[in-house]
C-alpha cells in the first residue's frame, strides 16, 4: 500500500504541476488574444450606423460606404480636389465615406470616418469630394453605387 | 479723282462682300464644357452631362453655324479655344460659353483631368479675346455647384451680357437622376424656345426662366438658379414707395423679367400721366446694367393689373368672418415666405372643409409682393389633394392586423416635413415590394393634411443596401388608430387570421396554503391536556388543500403581443380533517373530528403579453374569489352520547398571481401561475344532532377556558348559549400561497 501510495502523491502533485501550467499558458494565450482582438467589418457597422449616422436623426439623404478590410498603416487618403488635407493611415483602421446629401453633385459635404480597428476610437473628418486612398478614387463608379456589400446603409433610391 | 477713287474702294468692298460675307455678318460662336462627373468619365453620372451637351449642341444648331459649336472636356483644351479666337471675334458677335460638371466656390472643374478653372481665369481669357472689340457679347450658362458665385465675378467683364447658373451662390446643383438636373430642364425649353423661332438671346433667358420654374418640389428648397442679363427689358413692378416719398425716384419690388423678381430698385421714373400710388403695378421699359449696377427708366410707363400665379399652399388658419386664410406658400418657391396672407373676394367663398392644415391650390393676384404683402382670389377655395414623394426613416410598424401598417416615420423629405415624425397608415398592397422594418427607409407618395397622413400608393423598393445593421425599434409615444379594413381586406382577415376575441377554457389543479390557526391551537391544546392530565390524547389538522378549479376565459388583442380579459370558474377544495381523540383513566373516551370542504368561484381580470419567444406569454392577474365552506362535525363520547351535524359560512376574498404560458399547440398552453389570497371566515353556523336526536342551532366558536391557561379549542355552542369565559368566533383563514399548473384549451388561438 505504502508503496502504491508514493507514485500516487507524486501523481497527485503532477497533475497539480500541469494543471497550474496548463492554467497559466491559457490565461497568457486568452489575455494576448484580447491585446490583439480587433473590430470585426459588422462591429465597424454597427458603431457607423447606430453611432455615428444614427439613420433616426436624419433629415437629408446619405449613402455609408466601408471597404472590404481594414486599411493597413502606410497608405494614405484624401479628399480628390484637396489632396492637400491628406491623412496617413497609422493604424490597421475600416474607413468609412458617409455621403451626406448624395443626390448632389460635388462639391457637397460628406464625412470621413476612421475606425481604430484596436480600439474601436473613431474620428470622423467633413470632405466636400469624395476620398481617394493612394492615387485611387473610392466608391465613385456604377457598380459600387449598387453593391450592397460596399453600400452599408442608404435612404435613397438612386436606380 | 476723288471720285473715282470712291467708287473702286466701294466696288473692292462689294466684291469682299461677295467673296467673304463672314468677315461682316455677326457670328455665334458657342463652346460646350463637359466638367465630366466622375474620375473614370464612364459612368452613369457622367452620361447624364454627355447627353445633356449633345442635346445642347443639336438645339444651339438653331442659331449657329455647326462649325461653330466646339467641345471640351479639359482645361487646356477650353484655354487653347478661347485662346484661338483672339483677333477673331468681331464686333456684333456672340460667345455662348455652357458648362456642366463639379463645381466649388468660384471654381469649374474638369473631374477626370483633375484640373479646376475659376471665375478670375475665365475673366482673364474673355478679356484677352475681346480686349481690343468693344461690341461683342458673351453668355454663360454653368450647371455646378455654386454656379451661382460665378454670376458677379463674370460681369465684371462689360461683354458678359447674360450669366445663367444653376445654383445660388453658395448651393449645390442637384439629382443625379438626368430628368431633373438643371441643364436638362433647361434644354427642354431651349428647345421650345428654337421651335418658337426666337433669337438666340430671348432663347436663353426663356430657358433658364423656365428651368427655374421646373426644378422639383423636394429640391426647390436647396437650389435656387440665378442669372442675370443685361440690356433693355420689359419690367412690371409693384410700387413699394411712389416718387414723391423717395427723393424723387420710385422704390419698386420688380416681378419680371425673371431673373430680377423680388429685386427691390430705386428707378427715376418721370411724371406719369397718372398719379402713382403705393401697391400700383406698372410695366415699362428698363435699361439693366450687371446685377449690382443700377436699373434705367427707359419710358413706355403703364398702369397694369397685378400679375396672377398659381399657387399651392398650406392653409394655417382661417377667418370665416374676413374670408381671408393664413397660408404657407410652397409654390411658386419664389413667393416663400412672404406672402401669407390670401383674401378671398366675395362672392367666392371659402368652402366649409377648408380648415388649418389642409392643403389648396389656388391661382390668385399679388396684390403686395413685399413682405408681409397679400394675394387675393376670386375663385373659391377649396381642398386640394396634393400628394408629395416623401422619404423617412423607419421608427416603427405596428403589426396588429394583416390590411395594414401604422408606421412612424422620420421624414426627410419633402423640405418642409424634414425631421418631423408622424404616423401613416399603408394598405398592405402598398408594402409589398418592400420589407417594412424599423431602422429601414422608405420612399413612398404622401398625402399629408398633418392630421392623417395617409400613403396614396406603393412605396419604392430602396435600391441600396440597408440591412447590415442590428434594428433598434422605437416605441410610439402615441397610440393611433387602426384605420378600418377594405371589405375585401375583412374578408381576406376573416379567412387567414384568428379572431381579435378569444374564448378558452383551463383545468387549473391549484394547491393552497391556508393559515388554520384554530385548528392548530386545538391540537396543541389536547396535547398538554394528554402531559397535565396523565390521559392519552392525539389531535391531527392540516394547513392547505389541493383544489382542482375549472375555468372559462374570453379576452381580446390590446396590440401585437398585448391581450386582457376575464376569466372565471368553480372548483371544489375537499379541504382536510382535524381529529382529536382523548382517552383517560377513568376510561372516559371522546372523539372529535371537524371536516373541512370549500368551494370557491374566482373572477379575475388577466392581462397576457407575448414574450421574446413567439410562444411564450407572461400572464398577470388578479380577482376576487367567493368561498363556500362547511364544517363537518361529529363527537361521540362513548357510550354517552354523539354530537353530529354541518355547520357552514360564505365569504368573500381577493387574490393576485403571476404566470407563464407556452403554447404546445396553436390553441393549448400549458401554464404555471403562483400568487398569493386573503379572506377569513368565522361565522360557521349549522344544527346539530345530539343521540337523542334533539337539534340545536349551534355555531363554530373557539373556547377560551384560563384555567388551562391559554387553553383554546374549537368547539360547538349553541347560538344563544352564555358561554364563559369570553368566546370568539372560530375563524378559518384561506390567507397564503397558492400554486397552480395546468392546461389551457382555446376555442380560436390568442
Amino acid at each position: 500500500m505504502e508503496e502504491k501510495g508514493i507514485p500516487s502523491k507524486r501523481g497527485s502533485i503532477s497533475f497539480v504541476i500541469l494543471f497550474i501550467f496548463i492554467f497559466t499558458i491559457n490565461m497568457k494565450f486568452g489575455f494576448s488574444q484580447q491585446e490583439t482582438e480587433i473590430l470585426t467589418r459588422q462591429e465597424a457597422i454597427n458603431l457607423i450606423v447606430n453611432e455615428i449616422v444614427q439613420p433616426f436623426t436624419l433629415d437629408h439623404h446619405v449613402m455609408v460606404f466601408l471597404g472590404t478590410e481594414m486599411i493597413q498603416p502606410g497608405r494614405t487618403i484624401w479628399p480628390y480636389f484637396d489632396e492637400q488635407d491628406s491623412q496617413t493611415i497609422t493604424k490597421p483602421t475600416w474607413f468609412a465615406w458617409i455621403n451626406d446629401y448624395p443626390d448632389a453633385y460635388f462639391a457637397h459635404d460628406t464625412r470621413y470616418i476612421f475606425i481604430d480597428a484596436n480600439t474601436g476610437e473613431y474620428e470622423v473628418r467633413t470632405a466636400q469630394w469624395w476620398p481617394v486612398l493612394d492615387g485611387e478614387s473610392l466608391w465613385m463608379t456604377d457598380e459600387e453605387w449598387l453593391d450592397e456589400l460596399l453600400v452599408i446603409y442608404s435612404n435613397i433610391n438612386i436606380e | 479723282m476723288n471720285t473715282k477713287i470712291i467708287r473702286l474702294m466701294g466696288i473692292i468692298f462689294i466684291m469682299i462682300l461677295l467673296i467673304c460675307p463672314d468677315w461682316v455678318t455677326p457670328k455665334n460662336r458657342c463652346i460646350l464644357v463637359n466638367g465630366g462627373g466622375t474620375p473614370s468619365g464612364n459612368q452613369a453620372k457622367d452620361k447624364i452631362i454627355d447627353d445633356a451637351l449633345a442635346k445642347m449642341r443639336q438645339i444651339m444648331e438653331t442659331w449657329h453655324d455647326p462649325d461653330m459649336i466646339h467641345e471640351v472636356d479639359r482645361k487646356d483644351s477650353l484655354i487653347a479655344k478661347l485662346q484661338s479666337m483672339k483677333g477673331k471675334v468681331a464686333c456684333g458677335d456672340t460667345l455662348t460659353l455652357v458648362l456642366v460638371g463639379h463645381g466649388s466656390n468660384e471654381t469649374f472643374s474638369f473631374t477626370p483631368s483633375k484640373e479646376n478653372m475659376t471665375a478670375d481665369e475665365l475673366l482673364k481669357y474673355f478679356k484677352e479675346i475681346v480686349d481690343t472689340v468693344c461690341c461683342c457679347k458673351i453668355n454663360v450658362i454653368i450647371d455646378a455647384c455654386f454656379s451661382g458665385s460665378f454670376r458677379e465675378k463674370l460681369f465684371q467683364d462689360k461683354h458678359v451680357v447674360s450669366v445663367q447658373a444653376s445654383t445660388d451662390v453658395d448651393e449645390w446643383s442637384w439629382d443625379f437622376k438626368s430628368k431633373y438636373r438643371w441643364i436638362n430642364l433647361f434644354n427642354d425649353d431651349l428647345q421650345q424656345a428654337s421651335d418658337d423661332s426666337l433669337n438666340l438671346g430671348d432663347a436663353l433667358n426663356a430657358g433658364a426662366k423656365s428651368a427655374r420654374d421646373s426644378i422639383p418640389e423636394d429640391i426647390k428648397p436647396f437650389q435656387h438658379p440665378i442669372g442675370w442679363c443685361r440690356g433693355k427689358h420689359q419690367a412690371l413692378a409693384h410700387i413699394d414707395m411712389p416718387p414723391d416719398t423717395s427723393q424723387g425716384k420710385a422704390l419698386v419690388t420688380l416681378y419680371e423679367p425673371y431673373f430680377a423678381r423680388n429685386c427691390s430698385r430705386l428707378v427715376d421714373i418721370p411724371d406719369p400721366q397718372e398719379q402713382l400710388e403705393h401697391c400700383h403695378w406698372i410695366t415699362f421699359t428698363a435699361d439693366f446694367g450687371g446685377p449690382d449696377d443700377d436699373m434705367t427708366y427707359a419710358g413706355e410707363l403703364k398702369l397694369v393689373a397685378p400679375p396672377t400665379e398659381t399657387i399651392i399652399a398650406h392653409v394655417e388658419g382661417v377667418d370665416r368672418e374676413k374670408n381671408k386664410l393664413k397660408v404657407k406658400v410652397i409654390q411658386p418657391s419664389w413667393i416663400g415666405n412672404n406672402l401669407d396672407s390670401l383674401h378671398v373676394k366675395p362672392p367666392a367663398k371659402i368652402a366649409a372643409d377648408v380648415d388649418s392644415c389642409r392643403w389648396i391650390k389656388q391661382e390668385v393676384t399679388i396684390d403686395d409682393p413685399s413682405y408681409g404683402g397679400y394675394m387675393t382670389t376670386s375663385s373659391s377655395v377649396i381642398i386640394y389633394d396634393y400628394t408629395f414623394r416623401a422619404t423617412g426613416h423607419i421608427d416603427w410598424v405596428d403589426t396588429t392586423v394583416t390590411w395594414g401598417r401604422w408606421v412612424k416615420i422620420r421624414f426627410t423629405r419633402p423640405p418642409w416635413l424634414a425631421t418631423q415624425i408622424r404616423y401613416v397608415w399603408f394598405p398592405s398592397n402598398y408594402t409589398s415590394n418592400i420589407t417594412l422594418n424599423p431602422c429601414k427607409s422608405i420612399i413612398f407618395p404622401l398625402k399629408p393634411d398633418n392630421r392623417n397622413f395617409d400613403a396614396t400608393g406603393p412605396a419604392d423598393k430602396i435600391s441600396a443596401n440597408q440591412a447590415s445593421v442590428k434594428p433598434q425599434p422605437v416605441q410610439p409615444s402615441t397610440p393611433k388608430p387602426i384605420p378600418k379594413p377594405t371589405p375585401e381586406e375583412e374578408e381576406r382577415e376573416e379567412e387567414e387570421q384568428p379572431s381579435k376575441f378569444f374564448l378558452g377554457f383551463a383545468a387549473k389543479p391549484e394547491y393552497a396554503f391556508w393559515n388554520l390557526n384554530d385548528f392548530q391551537k386545538s391540537k396543541e391544546t389536547y396535547e398538554r391536556y394528554d402531559e397535565e392530565e396523565g390521559s392519552t390524547a392525539s389531535a391531527e389538522t392540516f394547513s392547505g388543500s389541493m383544489g382542482y378549479i375549472a375555468e372559462i376565459m374570453g379576452g381580446f388583442h390590446l396590440a401585437s403581443g398585448h391581450i386582457i380579459g376575464l376569466s372565471t370558474g368553480y372548483g371544489p377544495h375537499p379541504g382536510g380533517t382535524f381529529s382529536q381523540r382523548y382517552h383517560d383513566n377513568t376510561g372516559y373516551t371522546s372523539t372529535v373530528g371537524l371536516d373541512l370542504s370549500v368551494h370557491t368561484i374566482p373572477v379575475e381580470i388577466f392581462y397576457k403579453m407575448k414574450l421574446n419567444h413567439a410562444a411564450l406569454f407572461l400572464d398577470l392577474s388578479a380577482g376576487i374569489d367567493f368561498y363556500r365552506a362547511t364544517v363537518d362535525y361529529n363527537w361521540n363520547y362513548g357510550t354517552a352520547g354523539s354530537l353530529k351535524g354541518n355547520m357552514k359560512d360564505s365569504g368573500m376574498g381577493f387574490h393576485f398571481s403571476i404566470g407563464s404560458e407556452f403554447f404546445f399547440r396553436k390553441n393549448m398552453a400549458l401554464f404555471v401561475q403562483a400568487g398569493y389570497g386573503f379572506a377569513t371566515l368565522n361565522h360557521f353556523t349549522g344544527i346539530l344532532t345530539d343521540q337523542d336526536g334533539h337539534q340545536t342551532d349551534m355555531h363554530l366558536i373557539m373556547i377560551d377556558e384560563s384555567k388551562y391557561g391559554e387553553s383554546l379549542w374549537v368547539a360547538p355552542v349553541p347560538v344563544n348559549a352564555f358561554y364563559e369565559p369570553d368566546t370568539r368566533p372560530a375563524e378559518i383563514d384561506f390567507n397564503g400561497l397558492r400554486f397552480s399548473v395546468g392546461i389551457q384549451l382555446f376555442l380560436n388561438s390568442p
